[in-house]
């Protein structure tokens, strides 16, 4: 080992001290025990106890400056999954701004360092799997387009007409990534 | 930490019964696939001595057809788990060995060795990574590590 790597471990050792005491934190271990009960994450950190009770969102918060994939995971909570926080009766105004953008399909900010392409998948994946919350988009359809859109209803069947476009961009997504992996392999 | 080597010989086992459908039908069959595990799990499977936390996600590299993609999919929802749409865009060195994790007639996985893997993190996801590589340097980092990290100029120095 040289001296400047030796120096580099000594120097690792005096954080990693200090990351152990935070990993001890009460709050860190009540809030990494809450989301390991859920399946949010798993981990092999010792003395993470799984627990039922919600944490409070003043702990997330910390903890997730502990580590990253809990922030990372915290807008998707809010929205999906509230019942593990405990709320205060008013929210941090980052925090008021995230769940509105996500519930209401706007522009997301970054939240608390994490931008939001690393945050947003986790909106479909929390909770009930699949499901972000829908967002109202309106099109310009011809009289033609209308008249199709009523037969793949009541053929298909579907439940309502936005099914009937979700299954054909489903169906458009599955052909695209089955054309670009044969075009990968030629 | 779910048993990967069991989801990929469930998948395995989906290939050839499909497989074997296809050729009573008529119909083409898939080919072999490899499947190659990058990313936290891949540092789990390893076993290391350090303090891990994985999010449900897995990435992969992975060279199959779309509906064995759909089912291993399907595999990893049956276990809380989610295949990372991204996966494919993960950087790893090219210096990158894979070793055996299952070996199936139609599906390979391998898992991506440990140095790769928190060179990938350290370059690419710094911050997100930072108590993980901290921890590494402070345990003993081997010499291939700081032969990586100089080569894809790695700055070590913001883990210490």
């Amino acid at each position: 080992m040289t001296h400047i790597q030796s120096d580099l471990q000594a120097r690792a050792r005096m954080r990693l001290r200090a990351l152990r005491r935070k990993h001890r934190d009460p709050r860190f271990q009540r809030v990494m025990g809450r989301f390991v009960e859920d399946g949010l994450l798993e981990t092999n950190i010792e003395g993470i106890v799984r627990r039922r009770q919600p944490v409070s969102l003043d702990d997330a918060l910390w903890a997730g400056t502990v580590e990253p994939r809990i922030m990372e995971l915290l807008p998707a909570v809010l929205v999906k999954k509230p019942r593990l926080l405990r709320l205060p009766k008013e929210l941090p105004e980052d925090v008021a701004e995230v769940i509105h953008a996500i519930r209401h399909g706007k522009t997301a900010p970054s939240f608390r360092g994490i931008p939001p392409e690393q945050y947003l998948p986790w909106v479909t994946q929390v909770g009930r799997k699949g499901r972000s919350p829908s967002v109202l988009k309106s099109f310009r359809f011809q009289h033609d387009d209308v008249l199709r859109l009523a037969r793949l209803r009541a053929s298909l069947p579907a439940r309502s007409d936005t099914e009937v476009v979700r299954m054909a961009l489903e169906l458009i997504e599955a052909a695209t990534q089955q054309r670009s992996s044969k075009d990968a392999k030629a | 930490m779910y048993n990967w080597a069991q989801i990929f010989q469930a998948l395995d086992q989906w290939v050839a019964r499909e497989n074997i459908r296809a050729r009573a039908e008529g119909a083409r069959s898939y080919p072999s696939c490899t499947v190659r595990v990058l990313g936290q799990a891949a540092l789990w499977v390893a076993q290391l001595d350090l303090a891990l936390t994985v999010t449900q996600d897995l990435d992969v590299y992975a060279d199959y057809e779309w509906p064995v993609q759909q089912e291993l999919e399907r595999l990893l929802a049956e276990n809380g788990k989610v295949l990372d749409p991204h996966g494919r865009e993960v950087w790893m060195p090219v210096e990158t060995r894979y070793e055996p994790l299952y070996e199936g007639r139609y599906v390979e996985a391998l898992v991506a060795d440990p140095d790769a893997v928190l060179i990938s993190k350290a370059l690419k996801a710094a911050q997100k990574n930072d108590a993980l590589i901290t921890e590494y340097l402070a345990k003993g980092a081997s010499e291939r590590f700081f032969d990586l990290a100089r080569k894809y100029r790695v700055d070590l120095e913001q883990f210490a």
